[in-house]
């Protein structure tokens, strides 16, 4: 085998890896945007049930448990988005059920609240809160420039190191057999 | 070491702060679990998971609740161990632990 047929073998290898390399990438991040729009869609949902409950005329007992159920939901559906780690938003999610669950939460203390309420701007707060902090995790991951992620998956480093083991022995196997 | 599973010793759906708010509320958790076993006992594990999710008020009622009852803070703190898969909610506990004699959670 020519040194020139050697390279374009070569060229073609890490073309190949090149491409597998950045369609995996953008695999990756439709996957991971799409997980957090659903996520987004369900924070707003919430924001919008709690409002409703805090500004309902009376006391509502039948949608204390159906809030609690989504406030839980959010942070275990965080849990599994692969941008976060849960102890890094610890913050943001005790601000957010905090916001919707510790005060005006029962009979005995509710009050009709009005728009622009202290409550109700602080469940607007905490929702926004809690999505800035995503946004910024998806974009410091996710990149809008080349190469457009942040670091190669575990994945894709075992495709690097199998791939440079391969080539390797290839080499070798050609020096082997006089080729090269 | 005594251990307390709130979904199996308590209820699934915990909720609410006082007692006249509900069923399962934090005050009744508090009077019926934490009180009796935190002055009998060294320690006290409380695993938290397994529940339909948590209100602030509860846990701001049963365990910062535990300080205005007459509890050293520092006694609550270092006998409680808190159990969960979500750091969130432990962290959340001790603040309204230590901030317990302050009120700044307590009810409006």
């Amino acid at each position: 085998m020519r040194p020139i047929e050697l390279i374009a073998l070569a060229a073609v290898v890490v073309g190949w890896f090149a491409t597998h390399l950045f369609s995996e990438a953008r695999e990756r991040r439709k996957e991971v945007r799409s997980q957090l729009d659903k996520l987004l869609d369900k924070l707003f949902s919430l924001e919008k049930d709690a409002v409703e409950f805090h500004s309902c005329a009376t006391f509502d007992s039948s949608k204390t448990g159906g809030l609690l159920g989504q406030v839980d939901r959010i942070e275990r559906i965080l849990g599994r988005l692969p941008i976060v780690r849960l102890d890094d938003v610890v913050g943001p999610i005790i601000h957010h059920r905090r916001a919707i669950t510790l005060r005006n939460f029962e009979a005995s203390t509710f009050k009709p609240q009005s728009a622009g309420s202290d409550l109700l701007n602080e469940i607007a707060s905490a929702t926004r809160d809690l999505e800035d902090i995503l946004e910024e995790r998806y974009a410091s991951e996710y990149p809008g420039s080349f190469p457009y992620f942040a670091r190669p998956s575990t994945h894709t480093l075992t495709l690097i190191a199998v791939a440079a083991l391969l080539a390797l022995c290839t080499v070798i196997g050609l020096h082997e057999l006089g080729v090269v | 070491m005594i251990t307390v599973t709130v979904a199996k010793d308590f209820s699934r759906h915990p909720a609410g702060r006082y007692l006249k708010d509900g069923p399962y509320t934090g005050e009744l958790f508090r009077k019926k679990f934490l009180e009796p076993n935190v002055r009998d006992h060294d320690r006290v594990v409380v695993v938290l998971d397994g529940t339909r999710g948590y209100g602030s008020s509860f846990l701001e009622e049963a365990f910062g609740g535990l300080v205005r009852a007459g509890f050293e803070k520092a006694t609550v703190l270092q006998k409680l161990e808190l159990q969960t898969s979500k750091p969130s909610l432990a962290q959340e506990i001790i603040e309204y632990i230590e901030d317990a004699a302050t009120g700044k959670y307590a009810a409006n």
